[in-house]
């Protein structure tokens, strides 16, 4: 009696378990990606058109990803430019071979953001170029900015006090300014340097100390009102939690189209460089790139050639609602009565030589954590 | 006999006399467990993505759910880990505590440092077992490379403890009588254990199984460090970039069925008792009737 219980049970739990163990059987390619980070419809046509199984799984960082990539193999991978660049470096990715796409070519990419990986991969003061185009084919792209409500701060103080605008205290109409900064050393400290005047992609210990007397004067005179925040931006600035924030172009394209009203309230400005500075802000790239230990090259440069096409990275790109590297989809979503119309201005990354990418340096990264934790956090 | 009349006698007390208080404090708390489970089930059935308004009634993220293969294939590995592990430190587990029970008296010295080796599992941080599993597992890749087998094991390991902790004090407490009379009686030594020992120990077993299943189920950071390729439920809500909604569509269904397992669980073994309670009054009244007669 008792053993005709379990038997049911395990036979039960069993027929929920039977399809979890089918489905972990082999892959023919594995991708690993940033999660909610793809269409997944994509992948499942890009299955049944190839008759193979791909199996994506999921990371949250570049840190966790660039960990995880030390105890396991996957095939392709989607880094941020400065983790490419690491990986690059240690030898973990494969140079690409041009002609094994079919589709791709970097021809097709938006033109801003071509000359701005051609100007990474030129040499600049004691940096040594790096180019990313050889390793890596761009999925995403955008720009750090600032996110901010106009119905309390107007597009005038925007553009006349650019970065400045995180530091004032007051509102126009005299309530307190809700300040909210993106929680990381990196971006913040960058963004202080080029409001600072500085370059962050190799300051000196000067310009560091410039940066940490901006980020300091922003903490006195905001007090109780700052916040740092991360992906909770996203949803926080269309509820109008924050007046302004510091945030990436991809995720505010996210926060304006959450908005009830279209044309809402909330708007993306990249403020100018400072006079006689050459940093206005930085530049980001998450691109797909093949593995050194790809089991199979042949169907990951398939996959990844797929993925460039018209119509799936137009689909991708409505997805996700990150900014498309792909020129005709850019130009095809932001034309009149396209997905992204009603938020240009975040989705249009108008690139300029003055924006530049991070780069991969353990000793940058590490004096600012530190400088980051004691004098700012 | 007098104690149980003095219980009912409080009980009934508190009960005329501050019924509504006592009932609107147990709502209270019942609401403060059950009010985020409420919430998500709500959500799972909003026809939008805000977590915070509600626009219609609608099942698009059950059938989203089920259409995402990535989410559907890191259940699959969750249950199939959970329902694993279990079952293998279950065995473990209880054998184990036999054996060190009965060894207690005679191998004192061996049995604690035993039961306190045991014990560090349970408390040593979960993010110092998971590195030293990553590296115990990178030493060994060529044999064995991480991945499913290696989660698992991590698993088995992780929660063998807390079965231990479940079974052994039962054990001990276990009449060694009732084992001794069953052999008296002609019970082979295995019979002893199957018919007399395990059954004795089942609440123990089944609490220690319940808490090794529902370990496993929500691990994230061992599972995290050795897992290799494989994605575990955890890991993937872990690594959302941003808030997907059909989370709430899985947790709802994963909440309804172990609800609904412990209501299974909860007939079964009513149904027991009333059987056995039965079964003890026809005994009983047997032996009444024998005494009777022997009168």
């Amino acid at each position: 009696m008792k053993s005709k219980k379990l038997v049911l049970l395990a036979i039960l739990i069993g027929g929920i378990c039977l399809p979890g163990l089918t489905s972990c059987g082999s892959a023919d390619l594995v991708f690993f990606n940033w999660g909610e980070y793809i269409d997944l419809d994509i992948i499942s046509e890009f299955e049944a058109q190839e008759g193979v199984n791909v199996k994506m799984l999921t990371f949250d960082t570049n840190e966790t990803m660039l960990d995880k990539m030390e105890a396991s193999t996957y095939d392709v991978v989607v880094p941020s430019d400065y983790a490419i660049e690491e990986l690059a470096v240690n030898g973990d990715l494969q140079t690409l071979d041009m002609s094994k796409f079919e589709n791709y070519s970097t021809d097709k990419l938006v033109p801003s953001l071509k000359s701005a990986l051609d100007n990474l991969a030129t040499d600049k003061g004691t940096k040594e170029g790096f180019s990313m185009l050889d390793y890596a084919v761009p999925y995403t792209w955008g720009e750090v900015g600032l996110i901010y409500d106009s119905s309390v701060i107007s597009t005038e103080e925007i553009e006349t006090s650019g970065w400045g605008a995180l530091r004032t205290a007051k509102n126009a109409d005299g309530s307190d300014r809700q300040v909210c900064l993106y929680d990381s050393a990196k971006d913040v400290y960058s963004m202080a340097l080029s409001a600072s005047g500085h370059d962050f992609v190799d300051p000196t210990e000067t310009e560091l100390a410039d940066a940490t007397s901006w980020l300091k004067t922003l903490k006195t005179n905001i007090g109780d009102n700052l916040s740092f925040k991360t992906e909770e931006i996203l949803d926080e600035m269309p509820a109008h939690k924050y007046d302004i924030c510091l945030d990436y172009s991809g995720d505010a394209i996210y926060s304006i189209m959450e908005e009830q009203d279209p044309i809402g309230p909330i708007k993306f400005y990249i403020p100018e460089a400072v006079e006689g500075s050459d940093t206005r802000t930085n530049i980001y790239s998450d691109a797909l790139c093949i593995t050194k230990d790809c089991q199979n090259t042949e169907l990951a440069y398939k996959f990844i050639d797929y993925l460039t096409t018209h119509e799936v990275a137009k689909a991708n790109t409505e997805w996700i609602g990150y900014t498309t590297p792909i020129n005709s989809v850019y130009e095809e979503v932001t034309a009149e009565g396209g997905y992204f119309e009603c938020c240009k201005e975040a989705y249009e990354v108008n690139a300029i030589d003055k924006d530049h990418f991070y780069r991969y340096d353990n000793g940058l990264r590490k004096t600012l954590e530190d400088l980051w934790l004691k004098q700012i956090r | 006999m007098v104690r149980t009349r003095k219980r009912k006698e409080l009980h009934s007390s508190r009960n005329w006399k501050g019924g509504a208080l006592y009932n609107i404090y147990v709502g209270v708390i019942l609401l403060f467990f059950y009010a985020p489970i409420i919430s998500i089930m709500v959500f799972s059935f909003n026809s939008g993505s805000s977590v915070t308004n509600f626009e219609s009634f609608s099942f698009v993220w059950y059938e989203e759910l089920f259409k995402n293969d990535t989410l559907m294939a890191a259940l699959g590995t969750t249950v199939s880990i959970a329902f694993i592990a279990t079952v293998v430190s279950t065995i473990i587990g209880t054998l184990g505590s036999i054996t060190l029970a009965n060894m207690t008296k005679t191998h004192r010295l061996f049995t604690n440092f035993i039961l306190n080796a045991n014990n560090i599992p349970v408390v040593n941080p979960d993010i110092v077992t998971a590195v030293s599993l990553m590296v115990l597992f990178m030493a060994v890749n060529a044999v064995l490379p991480m991945g499913y087998t290696t989660m698992l094991l991590a698993h088995i390991a992780f929660c063998t403890p807390y079965v231990v902790i479940q079974v052994y004090p039962k054990v001990l407490r276990l009449d060694q009588n009732l084992v001794e009379a069953a052999m008296d009686l002609g019970a082979s030594r295995k019979q002893a254990i199957y018919k007399v020992m395990l059954p004795e120990l089942r609440p123990a077993i089944f609490s220690g199984a319940l808490m090794a299943f529902t370990m496993s189920f929500d691990d994230f950071i061992i599972s995290y460090f050795v897992g290799g390729q494989e994605m575990n439920i955890s890991i993937y809500v872990y690594s959302m970039r941003r808030f997907n909604p059909v989370v709430n569509a899985l947790s709802s269904v994963i909440f309804l069925v172990i609800g609904l397992t412990f209501v299974l669980i909860e007939v079964i073994r009513l149904r027991q008792t009333n059987l056995e309670d039965d079964d003890n009054n026809f005994r009983r009244n047997k032996k009444n009737t024998k005494k009777e007669g022997l009168l």
